[in-house]
């Protein structure tokens, strides 16, 4: 038990922090677009929600940089729960490159041209031209897209809690023998 | 009716004898106001309907003009604004520092907005039509307040609401079109100080 491998520090860390920051644009986006009504926080909190976006992008690159040269932990029983968890990972990887992708493409294409500075100033360019359809269609995308990443979230959070007690909370969750 | 040709002097005249006189009954002749229109007494404001974003409301902050009410001869009435483009405030420091760049009104390639009426035609007991000249954005283009008077006829200080619209496409100011529609919606509302 006590050689079984462990994520790194970094591995922790950015896990940790990356999920904050996913949560964090989740109730942004919640926030901007269905309960804040004034009008000057309600455009503040776009521009928060997109520098969280890609703070979390920025993570998961990072993450799936780590990942990569990682000894994996031992696989976790039932083999079905295991297999669940691994498509569950493999998903979320996925969701959190690809939403910020299109949450960057959707404010390229906007006609509003707001200017995006990741916290308040670096400069996001624009990775496409301007067009109404193309911005419509990934809005939707990015919505969509966003709440399926709250119910992966919902399910990965179930998994690692229901799985307390073999050690695979704590082996993400804090430091030391698993 | 008085009906009289008073020379433009005289009228100017009984204007800033009224601007000096408090409150009180006035004969029809003598009904004239002429008042400057400042932030202390008039409030400038702005509407604008858009597509996954609710209307945008903003205010003027900055403004000088004048007003001349002849009561008796509502045409002869006159209005000019000259409104400081910097000065629009939208609630929030980020939305209106997006609204002066360059991606919408551009307050340093135009920092002015100019209105001078043109016209003026009573439409009611309360009710003036006032068509002027506004230019904005580099362009210039009639528009048409509806100004609606609150205050009762020889009441003091007079206030009033005007409000009228422009398709921002006649001036040339298309940005965030057509996700921020081309009717800007404009009330202006005065009362009190010199009025
Ligand atoms: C992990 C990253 C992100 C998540 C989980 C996320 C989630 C969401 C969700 C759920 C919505 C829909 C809100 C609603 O309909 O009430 C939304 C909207 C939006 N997101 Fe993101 N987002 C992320 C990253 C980004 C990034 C990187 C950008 C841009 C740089 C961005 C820009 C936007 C914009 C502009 C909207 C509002 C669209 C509208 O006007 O309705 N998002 N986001």
């Amino acid at each position: 038990m006590s050689d079984r491998p462990r994520w790194s520090r970094a591995q922790r860390w950015s896990h940790q922090l990356s999920g904050a920051v996913i949560l964090a644009a989740l109730v942004s986006a919640i926030a901007m677009n269905r309960l804040v009504s004034d009008q000057g926080l309600r455009f503040t909190l776009y521009q928060v929600h997109k520098t969280l976006g890609i703070v979390a992008l920025v993570l998961v690159l990072w993450r799936i940089g780590l990942r990569w040269r990682a000894v994996l932990p031992e696989p976790i029983s039932p083999a079905w729960q295991n297999a669940l968890s691994i498509g569950t990972h493999r998903l979320l990887y996925g969701l959190i490159f690809v939403i910020p992708l299109t949450g960057w493409a959707l404010i390229s294409a906007s006609p509003l041209k707001i200017p995006t500075r990741i916290f308040g100033l670096l400069p996001l360019p624009d990775m496409l031209p301007t067009s109404l359809p193309l911005y419509l269609a990934l809005l939707k995308a990015h919505a969509w897209l966003g709440w399926a990443l709250g119910a992966v979230l919902v399910l990965h959070v179930s998994g690692a809690l229901a799985h307390i007690r073999d050690g695979t909370f704590a082996s993400i969750w804090r430091e030391g023998k698993g | 009716m008085v009906k009289c040709r008073r020379s433009t002097l005289m009228r100017t005249a009984l204007g800033l004898v009224l601007l000096t006189m408090s409150t009180g009954p006035l004969s029809a002749a003598a009904d004239v106001l002429s008042a400057a229109i400042t932030p202390a007494n008039t409030r400038i404001g702005f509407t604008i309907n858009g597509i996954g974003w609710p209307q945008t409301k903003g205010i003027f902050a900055a403004f000088r003009g004048r007003l001349r009410v002849d009561f008796a001869n509502p045409a002869k009435s006159f209005v000019a604004v000259k409104i400081q483009a910097a000065s629009v405030d939208a609630g929030g420091s980020s939305i209106t520092a997006y609204i002066r760049s360059s991606a919408m009104l551009d307050v340093a390639q135009h920092p002015v907005v100019d209105f001078r009426s043109t016209s003026v035609r009573r439409t009611g007991a309360q009710t003036v039509a006032l068509t002027g000249l506004l230019s904005f954005f580099g362009a210039v283009h009639p528009v048409t307040f509806t100004v609606r008077v609150l205050s009762k006829p020889g009441q003091r200080p007079l206030a009033f609401v005007a409000t009228g619209a422009i398709q921002r496409s006649a001036f040339g100011f298309n940005s965030g079109q057509p996700l921020i529609s081309d009717t800007a919606r404009i009330t202006i509302a005065s009362i009190g100080r010199g009025l």
